[in-house]
This record gives C-alpha cells, structure tokens and sequence, in this order.
C-alpha cells in the first residue's frame, strides 16, 4: 500500500517557488563562462554602456535565462495540462504531435528553404526555422485534431491514436528530408534537433514570448475543469463543464506554446514530465495550484540546466536539450522507482 | 524535494564561484581564437601558434592544437564561450556559426573573417589576411612563396597524359561514408588536377556498395574525418573496380586533403602519387 | 398540481439500429426513492444515462423542473442533478477527501477545508479515510466517498434536486449497503430531493425505495411499489426466478428460492480436442 499522499501548504509553496526562480534566475545570470560580480551584474543591467563585460550581461546572458525561463515554464504548464486532459501522468506534447509537427517544419526549411529560396530568387528571412517549426506544430495538431474528431464528439483515445500515427508520419518525412539533406545541413539538424538557448537574443525573445506567455497565463483558466477531468470525462460534464471546450482550449493552447518553445529552443524533453510530477508531489493534483506551480519549476529546471549547458564544457557549450536530457532521465527514473505506483 | 532544488543551486552557485578571476586586456592581437581547422594550420605555419588561445574542434594539425581549449564545432559557435577566452581577435572561416552567434560576436571584439575559397587562390588570400591580423606580413610573404615553389613543382606533373575518373569518398567509420558530387572541396581539389569526378550530383551523399562497383572508378580517394576509420575489408565489392585492380586507392586525412591550408601542395602531390600509379597510398 | 421534478415522456434510445429504451413514460417528484430494476440488458443503465445526459435522447421526451432537457445547459443542471455512475477511475494519486472536494459547487470546488467535506465522509461512515490516496482505497471504500462526492454537488442546492446512482452500492458489504440506501431514502424522504438508483438488490430495493420501476427488453413493465412490484408472478416473468412472498410479523418478506430455468451442464470436451 502506497503512504498517504502528503501536500505542502499551498501559499507559502508557490512563494517558494516563485523566489527559488527569482534567486536561480540571478545566480544563473552570475555564472558562465565570463566572471561578473554582483556589482558587475547591477551595473551591467542599467547601464547602456557597450563594454563587452556589460554586453555579455545584458545581450547574452539576460535574453538568454528569460527565454529558458518563458520556454521551461511554457512546456512545465503544457505538460501538466495534457496529463491532466488525458488523465495520465506519463502524457507530453509528443503525444499530440506537437513536437513531430514542429521538427518537421523546422528540417523542411533547413534542407530545402535554400533550395526554394533559389528557387523563388528570395531570401529566407533569419526567423524561417521558428517560424516554419511553429506553423508545423499547429498544422499536425489540427490535422489530429480533425482525425480524432467524429460528429462534433473528439475522442482522447482517438487523439492518441492519431497522434501516435500522424506523429510517425511526420517522423517519416523528417526521415526523408534527413536522408536528403547535405553534410552541412545534417550538422545543423543535428544541433536544432539537440535545442539550445545559445543563440536566444531580444529579438527572438520578443518573436517567442507573446506565444510562451499565453500558454502561462492563459492554460491555468482551465485548472477547474481539469480538476473535473480527474474524476473522469462524464463526470466532468455532470460537474457542469463543457468537456469539447475544454479539450478544444486545451490543444490549441499547447499547440500554440510548445510550438513557440520547440521554434526558440528546439526540442526539450523532460521538462514537461518532469516539472509537473515534482509538483504534484508537493501540492497534489488541483491544477489551480499544479499549473502555476509546474510554470515556475519549469523555468527553474530549464534556468539550472542552462547553467549546466555553459559551464559543463567551457569554454565550449552543451546543446540545453542534451542536459536536460542528461539530467532528466535518471532524475525521473529515481522518482519512479522511489514512488512504486500503486 | 526543496533539497534536492537547493543542491541544485548550491552546485550553480559554487561553478560559479570556481569560474575564475577577470584580467585586464593586453596589447592587441595578442590572444587569437581561430574557428576552422585551415585557419589554425596557417597560424602555426606563421609561427604564431603560442598566440591562440582557443580553437574550434575541426582544429586537430598540428598535433599541439590539440591541447588548446576547444570552443565547439565550428558551424555551433558559444558567443560567451569564445568571449571567455578573452580574444583580441576571432579568426572565423566561411561556414562558422550560426549567424546570430557571429552577429553577436562582431558586436562583442574583433572578428575577421577568412577568406573560404577552396582553392590556391583562396589559400595565399587566407596566409595574408591572417599575416595582416597578426602583424606578421613578411611571414606570410615568405610562405606564400615557398607554398608557389612547391605548387609550381606539382603543376611540372600536370596536366596528366589520361586523367583517371576518380571516385571520392569522405569516410566517418563504416556507416558514415559518403561520395562526394559537385559543389564540395573535393570537388574543388579533383578540379585542381583536372581529375574528372566519377560521381554525378551535388553534395556528399550516402554511398552503396553496389554503386562502386557501377561506377567502376579509376582512382578512388578516401578522406577520413577519423584517420583509421576506413577499412578496405568492410568494402569488398571495391576490390571489383578497375582502380583497386591497378593499386589506385588514396586513404588520406580530411584535413589534409580537403583543408585547403598550408599542407595543400601536399595533398595534391599524395593525389597526383597514387594517380600516376606510383605507389599505393594505403 | 405542479410540474414534478422528472418526466419521461415517450422516450426511445436505439443504438446501432437496436431499441434500448421503448417508449417509456414516468414521472416521479422529490421526495421519492425510485427504484430501477430489470435483468441485465434490459436498459437500465440506458435510462439513467439518457436522465443524466449522456445517452443522447430526441427533443421533448426528457423534462426536468418542467423543462425539456435540451433546453437546460451543463452548467445549469450541475445545480441541481447529480449522478453517480458504474465506473469511477481516478487518474492521479489523489486523497479521498481531495475527491469530495471535487464534487463542491462552482468556486467551492476544491476547497479541501469546506467544512461540508467532513461532515459528508462522516455521514458515510469513511471520515477516518480522508487522507488516504483514493486508488488505494477498497472497492465498497471508494464507493462511499464517490458517492459524498455526487452528494456534496447538490447538497446546499436550492429547490427540488434530482440525485441519479448507478449501481452505487453494489461493492459495498450487505450491512453498509443497507445503511447507506437507508440514508439516501431518508435523504428523500426528507422532502426536496429526488432518488434513482439503479440496483441488482431485490431485497435491498424491497426495504428502502418507495417506488419501483420494473424494465423488461426496455419496455418499463411495472411501475409502483415496491409491494405490488416485486411479486413473485413479475419476477418469474421478468426474471425467470422463483420466489415466494412470506408473511412475517414485520410484514411480509420476499423469499426467493433460486432460478426457475435449471442450469445447463457445463459445456463437455468435444472429442477429438484435447
């Protein structure tokens, strides 16, 4: 028989949380691979001076953790999400080809958008890859979507399924697009396909951020019907909830911030596994509390991984999603095996 | 689980506190970071070696190179990485990146880019360059012209009575190889020797053994990433083309061969070798 | 005469061109406790999901409050109707008074410290149980929170409220089955609310419902109490069981004997196979 589950007070939890991000956030900004003090990193926030130490703190280091911070918490918020929607503690959005969908819009424009800018006699704007990434996580979704859907009713078993399949699809193209890449563009699917937050500067905050922000804000709106969901879909909707809203709102949100995130960072798994199970431990499973939460411990697992990322190989650099991966893995297989299910 | 999220920091908190003590920058041009294995190799022929501070991991001749801080492949450059070194200058060849990550690095020191051409042309336009950035012109002269005696010494063999259809293979182990088609430095070195490609297409594509054979090349070159990756045991079928018949097969280093550094009239005299069947280069 | 709380006028339910339901017509006011019965198949279950909304019904057949079913959104009937059906999974690792909690209405929902969440687990005799994770709880345990889960929806709800139960007791032991359909009878009893419940349980539904509802091939064959109902010729009929009515001082008692088909043999090893 499994220990009772324990829950940590909510309020004080969330603040906890909230400061851990906040002291992470500043520690991170304080560590890599160039040494800035306290002083320095003050300093450097405010002042518009273009000395590289300061440029180092403002132009690399800051765009940096807040995009690790937007991503980790977008997928955190995601992941708890879709556990919740498909009442499965083990659901990421994989499961509804998010994450397919943007690594095949992402591999189409690094193998062929040269060849069909050429081609057209364009140049491909330097925000392609984000944007074709993105564009491809909404488009397999939807097309999921409409699978899964029969007479307005949208089965969770179907949307598995079909995910499952329109997630092979796309893995095949990508397959293919692989096959006919070049060495050149081999490496850089390669590197795209490992993430990384190396390369994240304001403008590609700012392009990002609109997305991974509504994810955060707007996914805790369906906290209580998800709270419904726990006890099942019909009982949800003896509850007083609109389910198809519900799923509908669910999806397009996911789609929409793990798209974002999966164009700034590239792909980055665990987070979303991870983040929401650590929570749940703390506060339990009402997603009033579990959605916030999960946002702040994904921006703190992906902030302290960054940090990894940069100082692990200096003065080279780890891809993010390789960490995480590095990290995660074992870390959750621990909590597995600590925490027999019933 | 809060421990487990403190140890976290603390670890965060103590790698940075171990990452080192700010210096004060030098005189210029002193501290080198060189992204591209040729650019690296023309430093050390200019005698400058000691002034790199970090190169990227394309950068393995010579062999003290290899104890230098690598920063990365080149195509994947760290801004904070390389800024750490603390360079003077960045030596970036054509294909460093991504492009944000040079933007970024224009903005944060003095970066040059290196002429890329593969060719001689473009080798004695990289010696200058380089020469100029380190203040050491007269050295760059005087290797160009030992470079141009021994390039003239290889053009004494050239043009060749037939040239052989020469297949090119680029090899990262047995999965790995590839044939090389237009558009690539080997393409760039087989038109240096006038040494017509037997393969047709663009790029380097994934090899079959079946193809070999189809092709029946008359001089295959196999440039390995890794030296020691290619074994001619794993390809028997290439026992079955006219240039393993006639001894005609070069196993040399990618570096070597398709670097387009100063070891370039090398690479041509090893090619031309094996070409005119003097010597197996196994 | 007002409008009662639920009428079933004319309802048919055919799924995969088979007649579940057949022209059924009821109605029933709060304050009963009714008592669905009928053999297996015979659309049961079928005639609750279609009062909870599940099964989808054609306009007009199903009222509630003197309005047609279609006309009232989700929200609305979370207000008063609260159902309690055969299977309920819970997906994560959540504690039993968690579950409860669920049940709260509107911005209620959740709170754990409503003080109606105790006093409900304590009505049901599970309160020491409060803070164990659900899955780990027994069958007939998992039951009773459910159903002060259903119950805590509606519990301060205002007007006549409709409470509809599937098979809800059927895990529990025979003394906390009849303890807990004796609360929710006296829960009808008490005047505003409204008691289906689906049940196996002749006996059972015998003692406690104040009106049964006999369904045969989803044609409902007997409507009344529970003593002119359950006789021993409807339930050889419906049934096929053979059972007898015993006079007691208490009163009179159905006592049923057994099957009236004889049991086939089990089926022989067809020679050959082994």
């Amino acid at each position: 028989m499994s220990p009772d589950p324990r829950r940590w007070p909510v309020a004080p939890t969330l603040t906890g949380l909230a400061l851990l991000l906040l002291i992470g956030m500043v520690l991170a900004m304080l560590s890599g691979p160039m040494t800035v003090s306290v002083a320095q990193l003050w300093q450097g926030l405010w002042s518009s001076s273009s000395e590289p130490g300061y440029l180092v703190i403002r132009d690399l280091r800051l765009p940096r953790i807040v995009m690790g911070a937007l991503v980790g918490g977008a997928l955190a918020s995601t992941g708890a999400v879709l556990q919740g929607l498909f009442r499965n503690p083990l659901a990421d959005p994989g499961l509804i080809g998010i994450s397919a969908g943007a690594a095949l819009g992402a591999v189409a424009v690094i193998v062929l958008g040269a060849n069909l800018a050429a081609a057209w006699e364009i140049r491909l704007p330097t925000q392609s890859i984000p944007v074709a990434a993105f564009l491809g996580a909404l488009v397999t979704t939807m097309l999921i979507w409409r699978v899964a859907s029969r007479g307005g009713v949208t089965q969770v078993s179907m949307l598995l399924l079909a995910g499952i399949a329109i997630g092979a699809i796309a893995m095949a193209l990508t397959g293919l697009l692989t096959f006919m890449a070049d060495d050149h563009q081999l490496r850089t699917l390669t590197f795209w396909s490992m993430g990384s937050l190396a390369h994240s500067r304001w403008q590609d905050v700012a392009l990002a951020a609109p997305w991974l922000l509504s994810g955060i804000v707007l996914l805790p709106l369906l906290a209580r019907p998800l709270n419904a969901l726990i006890l099942g879909e019909e009982a949800a909707v003896h509850l007083g909830f609109s389910v198809p809203w519900v799923k509908r709102g669910a999806i397009l949100l996911s789609a929409v911030s793990v798209g974002a995130a999966v164009a700034a960072a590239g792909q980055i798994s665990f987070v979303g596994l991870m983040a929401p199970h650590l929570v749940r431990l703390l506060l339990g499973v009402d997603h009033r509390w579990l959605i916030p939460g999960s946002a702040a411990m994904g921006a703190l697992l992906m902030v302290f991984a960054d940090v990894l990322a940069r100082l692990l190989v200096v003065p080279a650099e780890l891809p993010i999603g390789l960490v995480m991966a590095l990290l995660g893995g074992p870390f959750f297989l621990f909590l597995l095996l600590r925490q027999r299910p019933l | 689980m809060m421990r487990n999220v403190f140890l976290g920091l603390a670890l965060c908190a103590t790698c940075w506190a171990h990452a080192g003590e700010p210096r004060q920058d030098t005189a210029a041009a002193q501290r080198v970071v060189a992204a591209g294995g040729e650019i690296t190799e023309i430093v050390y022929a200019l005698e400058a070696g000691d002034r790199l501070v970090g190169v990227d991991t394309t950068s393995n001749y010579p062999a003290e190179a290899a104890a230098l801080p690598k920063v990365g492949y080149v195509r994947a450059l760290p801004v904070e990485g390389i800024m750490s070194l603390r360079p003077d200058v960045i030596l970036l060849a054509g294909e460093a990146g991504p492009p944000q990550a040079v933007s970024q690095l224009q903005g944060l020191a003095r970066v040059e880019p290196i002429d890329s051409r593969w060719s001689r042309a473009g080798l004695f336009a990289r010696i200058e360059r380089i020469g100029d950035v380190l203040g050491h012109t007269d050295r760059a002269r005087s290797l160009k012209q030992s470079l141009q005696q021994r390039f003239d010494q290889v053009d004494q063999r050239l043009p060749l009575a037939a040239p052989p259809r020469t297949l090119f293979l680029l090899s990262a182990g047995r999965r790995g190889t590839q044939i090389a088609g237009a558009e690539t430095q080997a393409q760039a070195l087989l038109d240096d020797l006038g040494l017509p490609n037997a393969a047709d297409g663009t790029g380097f594509k994934p090899v079959s053994a079946e193809a070999l054979v189809a092709l029946d090349p008359e001089l295959i070159i196999v440039a390995e990433t890794v030296p020691g990756s290619f074994h001619r045991q794993d390809w028997p079928l290439l026992e079955q083309t006219r240039a393993a018949r006639s001894g005609r097969i070069l196993v040399a280093d990618a570096m070597l061969l398709l670097g387009f550094g100063p070891r370039m009239p090398e690479a041509l005299n090893q090619v031309l070798d094996v070409a005119q069947g003097q010597g197996d280069g196994q | 005469m007002n409008e009662p709380l639920l009428r079933i006028h004319n309802l048919s339910v055919h799924a995969a061109g088979r007649a579940l339901l057949r022209e059924v017509n009821f109605s029933a006011r709060a304050g009963e406790c009714v008592a669905l019965l009928g053999p297996n198949g015979a659309g049961k279950s079928t005639l609750l999901r279609a009062l909870s909304g599940v099964a989808p019904v054609a306009r007009d057949t199903v009222w509630l409050r003197g309005r047609s079913l279609e006309n009232w959104s989700a929200g609305e009937l979370a207000r008063f109707r609260a159902v309690m059906s055969q299977q309920s999974s819970v997906a994560f690792p959540i504690r039993a008074d968690e579950v409860v909690a669920l049940g709260l209405p509107g911005r209620r929902a959740g709170n754990l410290h409503d003080p109606l969440v105790g006093e409900l687990l304590e009505w049901l005799e599970v309160a020491p149980l409060r803070a164990r994770a659900y899955p780990s709880l027994s069958g007939g345990e998992q039951q009773r929170v459910q159903l002060a889960r259903v119950l805590a929806q509606i519990w301060d709800a205002e007007g006549p409220r409709l409470l509809l139960l599937d098979e809800s007791t059927s895990a529990l032991d025979p003394a906390q089955q009849y303890l807990t359909v004796e609360k929710l009878s006296a829960l009808a009893a008490g005047g505003d609310c409204l008691v289906v419940l689906v049940c196996h349980d002749l006996a059972l539904a015998g003692a406690f419902a104040s009106r049964v509802l006999m369904l045969q091939d989803g044609v409902l064959v007997a409507d009344g109490t529970p003593d002119k109902v359950l006789s021993p010729r409807r339930l050889a009929e419906v049934y096929g069981l053979d059972s007898c009515r015993v006079d007691l001082d208490t009163g009179t008692s159905l006592h049923i004997h057994g099957a009236l088909r004889r049991a086939p043999r089990p089926p022989g090893r067809s020679p050959g196979t082994r």
